[in-house]
């Protein structure tokens, strides 16, 4: 990338609670929270177990009076503006790229639920999702869909609209809730687990589905540190790309070169990678393809330790890139990669060797004494969506406000 | 964003004639994918656009990306699944359904259709055709793809699941494209390089007033080099009483139907905003008429 990108907020939104630090708390201890989808039941249906955030959080932000999917985009981009110290308005060419699956459908399927009457285009233009209370963005703003690669495509897209000079800051991430229409999606497809969501694992069964919304709040590294931020982490690059294959099968090819464009953009190799946030869905199909994309970009050198916080927060569709991206945040910030949580559980042999975080969080290590550490993170869609992300401690010399704080 | 301008090659409009009628003469002859499997007529419709638009690419470009904006998305296919299943139980809901039908399977069938590898983005909203194409602009200028198919597609099918009352015009289908090509700026000085992407920009409009539209035009204006120039503004909105409205795609359609139209020069502003304060403006050099 041109420029180096500073991620200075966080915000999030999970099954597990309302902020970082309970997101956090629940990648590192890896609590079982699947339940039946509480907001309804749906006759009929085969696999009704999911990672749902609580009623009690929708009637707290005013549901069911508001979009549910409005209702996390006004709490996580609040919450990562506040986070980074910019909930004053303190810039005037502030955007939005944010990201999400299924928007738009909610008022829909709750029209023809009856739960409410039919909405007007206006009501399903998911767009207005964008529409924070209280924000008028000067910024440039968008309204992504990018299927399952979403939540980590919008934050690429905000750095590249930061690098082409468009911002001077911007907030983005990606959001889904859980549906009546996506239950019966991929159930009809056969790609849920009645069980724990086991990425990696031997004899795994498929997603848990899920919902949630992270945001990192982004700015150029030098306005960042002109303004006394506190540096999370970067972004040192990204590769967008497609398979222009299989709409619902990942191809290895096309994975592959998203994350070979990830390092190049980076201008980093694989030997610079210590660790690798993981798509890790827990198909059969998406974590084999994964892991052999992997092989094929670390051919040359010893592949690092994997892992995927799937099988504590699920699925949550376009949220789940996001997550991702927070959890290589809270990993370069001292927690060390998390593990794939669960017990009764081994790695999947056909997988060949692959070293997953398992247990307890990894401490990342520092290769050869070096400063900066780099961590790959993965996310792929349905249609063959692929977008791979190099996040990196900030550069030596510029993290003397987060060192202060520690 | 003061850099080379982005060279349009190509544009497509593809939508019904008056009566709203779609016939085999608007849809793509192949009714499967050898990737993808059965096309839908909404997917035949847009492909039959996507094509020609990209023959101005001059054979085969991999590396090209697909960039298209939505307001309906995956609206028709939910309203399927939904309503089957609640007639008929889950075992009638077909698999293929939901991928195919989320809000990105368009653009993707695309890529697969024509193998374009290249970053394959979709956007929400009425003013998403034209944020589609500003993202386009932006993969390009960042060395991300060589070239980007981008615009707007919207599918209203036979409604139900989202009233159209609203709008004040009928809604119809439409495919708005262009094909964007990132060489303009390698072209020598003076030399005619056709039509041409200058600026843009995005965001919030503060005001209802009737020069809403003003700031993102100088926005638009400040990111070029082109110092002076006073572009034509077009203006695009929904529901406007009598006027034809193609949703997410009326935007592109109005940029290649009349701003890129055989005869039209000078600079022009396109600017659109949708229901809500999420407005877009797209600076545009008319000039020698691109490939249609």
């Amino acid at each position: 990338m041109t420029m180096t990108i500073a991620i200075t907020g966080v915000g999030a939104v999970c099954p597990a609670g309302e902020g970082e630090a309970p997101f956090r708390r629940a990648i590192a201890t890896g609590p079982d929270l699947a339940m039946t989808w509480p907001k309804r039941p749906v006759p009929g249906l085969p696999v009704d177990r999911v990672v749902a955030i609580p009623e009690a959080f929708w009637q707290k932000h005013g549901a069911p009076d508001r979009d549910r999917a409005a209702i996390l985009a006004d709490v996580t981009v609040g919450a990562a503006l506040r986070d980074a110290g910019l909930s004053d308005g303190l810039v005037s060419r502030l955007g939005c790229v944010l990201a999400t699956t299924t928007g738009g459908v909610e008022a829909v399927e709750d029209g023809i639920a009856g739960i409410r009457r039919p909405p007007g285009m206006d009501e399903a233009d998911a767009s207005i999702l964008l529409a924070s209370p209280g924000i008028a963005w000067g910024g440039p703003t968008a309204m992504l869909s990018s299927a399952c690669s979403s939540g980590l495509s919008a934050p690429a897209l905000a750095a590249a609209m930061l690098a082409d000079g468009e911002a001077d800051a911007m907030v983005a991430g990606g959001l889904d809730v859980l549906l009546e229409y996506t239950l019966l999606g991929f159930n009809s497809l056969r790609l849920v687990s009645d069980d724990r969501c086991r990425p990696f694992g031997a004899g795994r069964r498929g997603v848990v589905l899920s919902e949630g919304a992270a945001a990192v709040c982004l700015e150029p590294l030098e306005r960042a540190l002109a303004r006394g931020a506190r540096i999370r982490a970067v972004i040192s690059g990204f590769g967008l790309g497609c398979d222009a294959g299989h709409v619902t099968a990942p191809a290895v090819e096309g994975l592959v070169r998203a994350m070979a464009g990830a390092l190049e953009d980076a201008g980093i190799g694989p030997s610079d990678i210590v660790g690798i946030l993981a798509h890790g869905t827990g198909t059969p199909t998406n974590d084999i393809n994964e892991v052999e994309a992997l092989k094929r970009l670390f051919a040359e050198v010893l592949l690092p330790p994997v892992t995927s916080i799937k099988a504590v927060l699920g699925h949550p569709q376009a949220a789940a890139g996001a997550f991702s991206l927070l959890a290589a945040v809270a990993a370069l910030d001292g927690d060390g990669l998390p593990p794939v949580a669960g017990q009764d559980w081994s790695i999947d042999p056909a997988l060949g060797g692959l070293d997953v975080v398992t247990a307890t969080s990894r401490p990342l290590p520092r290769p050869d004494g070096r400063r900066r550490r780099h961590l790959l993170v993965d996310a792929f869609g349905f249609g063959g969506n692929n977008c791979v992300m190099v996040v990196s401690d900030p550069p030596t010399g510029t993290t003397g406000a987060v060192e202060m704080e520690r | 964003m003061s850099a080379p301008a982005i060279r349009i090659l190509s544009t497509a409009v593809h939508r019904p004639g008056p009566d709203g009628k779609i016939g085999d003469d608007l849809l793509v002859r192949d009714r499967r994918s050898p990737k993808v499997g059965a096309l839908s007529e909404k997917m035949r419709f847009l492909l039959a656009a996507t094509g020609p638009c990209l023959g101005a690419a001059g054979g085969a470009r991999p590396a090209i990306g697909v960039s298209l904006g939505t307001l309906l998305g995956a609206g028709d296919v939910a309203q399927r699944t939904l309503t089957v299943a609640r007639q008929s139980g889950f075992v009638s809901v077909t698999p293929s359904w939901y991928a195919t039908g989320l809000a990105n399977a368009a653009t993707a069938i695309v890529a697969s259709f024509h193998d374009l590898q290249g970053p394959n983005l979709t956007f929400l909203g009425y003013q998403s055709g034209i944020d589609a194409i500003i993202m386009a602009c932006r993969m390009i200028r960042g060395g991300r793809a060589p070239a980007m198919l981008a615009g707007g597609f919207d599918w209203p099918g036979e409604g139900g699941a989202v009233r159209f009352g609203r709008s004040g015009g009928p809604v119809q289908p439409a495919a708005g494209l262009v094909l964007l090509d990132g060489t303009a700026g390698k072209a020598s000085p003076g030399e005619a390089s056709g039509p041409a992407i200058l600026g843009w920009s995005q965001g919030w409009t503060g005001s209802d007033g009737d020069d809403w539209w003003a700031p993102l035009v100088d926005r638009a204006l400040a990111g070029t080099a082109r110092a002076g120039v006073i572009p034509t503004v077009h203006l695009i909105r929904p529901s406007v009483s009598g006027v034809v409205d193609y949703l997410a795609a009326g935007a592109p359609v109005h940029l290649a139907d009349v701003i890129l139209a055989p005869g039209s020069a000078g600079a022009h502003a396109l600017v659109v905003r949708g229901w809500g304060p999420a407005a877009a403006c797209l600076l545009v050099e008319a000039g020698p008429a691109c490939g249609r």
